[in-house]
């Protein structure tokens, strides 16, 4: 052991030596004139500095290697080109001037690569891109986002849903390293927040192939908040206040880069009473508080890069809507009464998040190993105050070593191992078991080759998965314990070979990109062992330890027209998934309680697609009119609609940027319209959902020399629309959505 | 100021390691009808919900709300 650990530093320290200082210059390529405090750098290694006035900028210590450099200039075309640092000590930048300004160009972190540079369909959107418009939490402000939504329990829980499936179906990441919360669970939320957040990466169907096994509908990628540029340090204080549940949420923020080490430091806490329905009545028991706290360490030394990140989570949610009556009425979960104290039933949310990053640069490679744990723990209080009804642990620990191989200029190699290690048990005391105590183990790898050529990039690639599961047995416990739950012991093992593969042709006008990939997802524990009541689904639920893995084929095309004043993106996809688990009402009853059992359709297709405009008008140049919308059906072979399906939205935006330069400076004034259209397509004892419009109105200003201060204010659902939402769980009870809720957030720059 | 802070830090952390009481009303259900049986304290509380109330020899179990 001690040999290996001495190999590992020695090939560590033995690339210490190779350090490249760069020098560069940022000239306007038409005229050749100086294009000073350009912002320059290199997205991959989180390293960024800005030109000083005679446009010229330096770093020390780079990596010997091929890394791709970002160049932002206000009214210059975002520059990102691959450069190759073994040799290169002077660089000259040249920016094209234009004379309109489109949004911020986003690196992905998945590929390295600019949006339209992508094979897969992978959107980005920025923390403050996100919460422009107030939105009260993550997850409510997903639905910026086209082509993924969010159900919801209340205010507190939501879950991402990506063309329409959601749950296990959807993976979420924390910057590279999987989150399993029990996120089978339909109350069961995410466990992301967005404090210290830079922004989110969806990834559309199918994503097996460097995301591992599950992701049946994508994937969501939180990324942190880049580390501050060396030399320099800044800390802020922010509060915010919503009036529809009297909430407020304060956080705290510090940032450092003193030579080789960076850091970053957030914590925040929130607190929100009982929302407030468009009638002025209250629904009961959906308060909710929780706290965050999270922290990256980075250290980086020539060719060799650290990154240490943990995260805290804990939170307490009531749950709006829980009932133990037979027949519960709309009229039992409201109030004329706000409150904010704690009440039954309640989740109590409590995770770990550690993720320790190592990267080792070579000259035309470099070596990823991510090593990581995530501890999930959830109890469920019911009926009782000192005695959990469920309570929940999982422990997963991930492993991720990715080899990235520049082959020649034009074909690229990305080959790696990747696993995890997952275990579920049930703590005590507790009331009841809602999944047995379960080990499972997966194991992957995989090789993706891309090459390039003109306007051309073609990629593809290769993955195999194996997961073992090991259900333990629950027959040595009381059988109060095991009435919801199968609890013989049970042994499977799943595979999958998976694949990908695609192009993009990208011209100065017109991006096209076609790409047919594969995924895999073997059944959750809940669906193998499941055999009881489930409360916060008003149903019994019959569990199959016969269900097989399911297979998805997802065939994505892409048309981007990018002209001077308009860009317009058409993306239809079809996801084809064989051996589609469902939950299916029976027509019997345990009790008043219906009861369904999982089961499974031969195949199911999902089709659908997202359309995106955005105009900037040639006489306003500050105008932006963003319009996007999206929609999926999904059916069984036999056209029967499967359940839970969004409802297809249309969001607008007209964002107005001011940016005038006096001691109060209004930066932008932004109008939003959702539009949910009707959802007819509906599964067996599913209900229709009407349609509806929300409106928001947002406004952003600094006020004080170097925008000490920024104010946002606004107002969420400005028509106090009453409405429910199709993925809302409150809607089988008869309630509604909250209804308008005005927002004013007040952050300062203390350095 | 030194010592102010260290005061605050100390009542902070007395704050924190200090629990409230936790008290509840509770119930049990007999023939579809709820029966309140009044408020519980603490280990009080833990042991009527471990334990159930007892009503000539019939163990009911007990639910207890803090709404």
């Amino acid at each position: 052991m001690k040999a290996k650990i001495s190999i590992f530093l020695y090939i560590i320290l033995s690339f210490q030596v190779l350090g490249q200082d760069l020098n560069g210059k940022v000239i306007d390529a038409e005229t050749k004139a100086i294009i000073p405090f350009a912002k320059v750098g290199f997205p991959s290694i989180n390293i960024f500095t800005t030109a000083d006035m005679n446009g010229e900028f330096s770093f020390d210590q780079l990596p010997e290697t091929h890394l791709n450099i970002k160049v932002t200039a206000f009214d210059f075309k975002v520059l990102i080109k691959d450069i190759d640092l073994t040799g290169n000590e002077q660089l000259t930048i040249e920016l094209i001037r234009l004379h309109t300004v489109f949004e911020e160009v986003q690196v992905t972190a998945s590929e390295g690569r600019i949006q339209r540079e992508n094979i897969t369909s992978i959107a980005i959107m920025t923390k403050d891109e996100l919460f422009q418009t107030g939105a009260t939490t993550l997850g409510e402000s997903l639905v910026l986002i086209p082509g993924v939504q969010a159900s919801s329990v209340g205010m507190g829980i939501s879950k991402p849903i990506i063309r329409g499936l959601s749950g296990m179906r959807v993976v979420t990441y924390n910057n590279g390293l999987r989150i399993e919360n029990q996120q089978w669970g339909s109350d069961h939320g995410m466990a992301a927040s967005e404090l210290g957040l830079g922004k989110v990466e969806v990834v559309k169907g199918p994503s097996s192939l460097l995301y591992g096994a599950d992701a049946l509908g994508g994937v969501i990628h939180f990324i942190d908040e880049q580390y501050i540029q060396e030399g320099k340090s800044d800390a802020y204080v922010s509060t915010k206040f919503e009036s529809n549940s009297m909430g407020t949420t304060n956080e705290i923020g510090f940032r450092t880069h003193k030579g080789k080490w960076r850091a970053n430091v957030h914590a925040n806490y929130m607190n929100h009473a009982d929302f407030e329905l468009p009638d002025g009545q209250y629904i009961k028991n959906s308060r909710f508080w929780g706290t965050n706290f999270k922290t990256s360490l980075g250290y980086r030394n020539k060719n060799y890069q650290l990154n240490i990140r943990y995260q805290l989570t804990y939170n307490r949610l009531g749950i709006p809507g829980h009932s133990h009556n037979e027949n519960p009425q709309a009229i039992d979960f409201l109030s004329s009464d706000r409150k904010r104290e704690g009440a039954l039933p309640a989740q109590f949310n409590f995770n770990n998040f550690l993720l320790i990053e190592n990267t080792i640069f070579f000259n035309r490679s470099n070596l990823l190993i991510e090593l990581g744990n995530t501890n999930s723990d959830l109890q469920e209080y019911d009926e009782k105050v000192t005695l959990p009804f469920t309570h929940l642990n999982v422990n997963n620990s991930t492993y991720n070593i990715r080899y990235t191989y520049k082959v020649t200029e034009k074909i690229g190699l990305k080959t790696g191992i990747q696993g995890m290690a997952t275990i579920n048990r049930n703590r005590f005391p507790s009331s009841s078991l809602l999944i047995p105590d379960a080990n499972s183990f997966d194991n992957g790898a995989y090789a993706l080759m891309d090459y390039e050529v003109g306007k051309w990039r073609f990629q593809g690639g290769l993955r195999y998965d194996i997961r073992y599961l090991s259900v333990l047995s629950s027959q040595n416990l009381d059988s109060s314990l095991i009435s919801n739950i199968n609890p013989e012991a049970v042994n499977r093992s799943f595979q999958g070979i998976n694949y990908s593969a695609g192009f993009v042709r990208n011209s100065e006008l017109t991006s096209i990109r076609f790409n047919a990939s594969s995924g895999y997802r073997a059944p959750h524990l809940s669906e193998l062992r499941a055999d009881g009541f489930h409360h916060g689904s008003l149903r019994y639920e019959k569990g199959d330890e016969n269900l097989d893995s399911e297979h998805a084929i997802q065939l994505d095309l892409a048309l981007e027209l990018h002209f001077d004043h308009l860009e317009i993106v058409i993306n239809p996809y079809y996801n084809r998934i064989s051996n589609f688990i469902y939950l299916n009402q029976t027509d019997e009853f345990a009790g008043s309680f219906p009861i369904f059992e999982y089961g499974q359709a031969e195949v199911a297709h999902l089709y659908g697609g997202e359309i995106g405009i955005h105009y900037h008008p040639h006489l306003i140049h500050r105008l932006h009119i963003n319009t996007n919308f999206s929609a999926t059906i999904a059916e069984t072979q036999d056209r029967q609609p499967v359940n839970l399906i969004p409802q297809p939205n249309l969001n607008t935006s007209i964002r107005f940027d001011i940016e005038n330069k006096n001691l109060i400076s209004i930066k932008y004034i932004i109008l939003e319209h959702m539009y949910f259209l009707p959802q007819n397509r509906v599964g067996p004892n599913e209900n229709f959902s009407v349609d509806y419009h929300l409106i928001n109105l947002a406004t952003h200003i600094s006020i004080g020399k170097a925008d000490k201060l920024d104010v946002s204010a606004g107002v969420r659902n400005l028509l106090n629309t009453n409405y429910q939402g199709h993925l809302s769980s409150l809607r089988n009870l008869g309630l509604s959505q909250p209804g308008i809720n005005a927002f004013i957030s007040v952050k300062y720059k203390i350095k | 100021m030194k010592s102010k802070l260290i005061f605050s830090g100390l009542l902070a952390l007395g704050m924190a390691f200090t629990s409230c009481e936790k008290c509840s009303e509770c119930h049990y259900d007999r023939n579809d009808e709820k029966i309140e049986i009044g408020e519980y304290c603490d280990e009080g509380l833990e042991d009527i919900e471990a334990s159930g109330f007892v009503v000539n020899d019939v163990i009911y179990e007990v639910h207890c709300h803090d709404h």
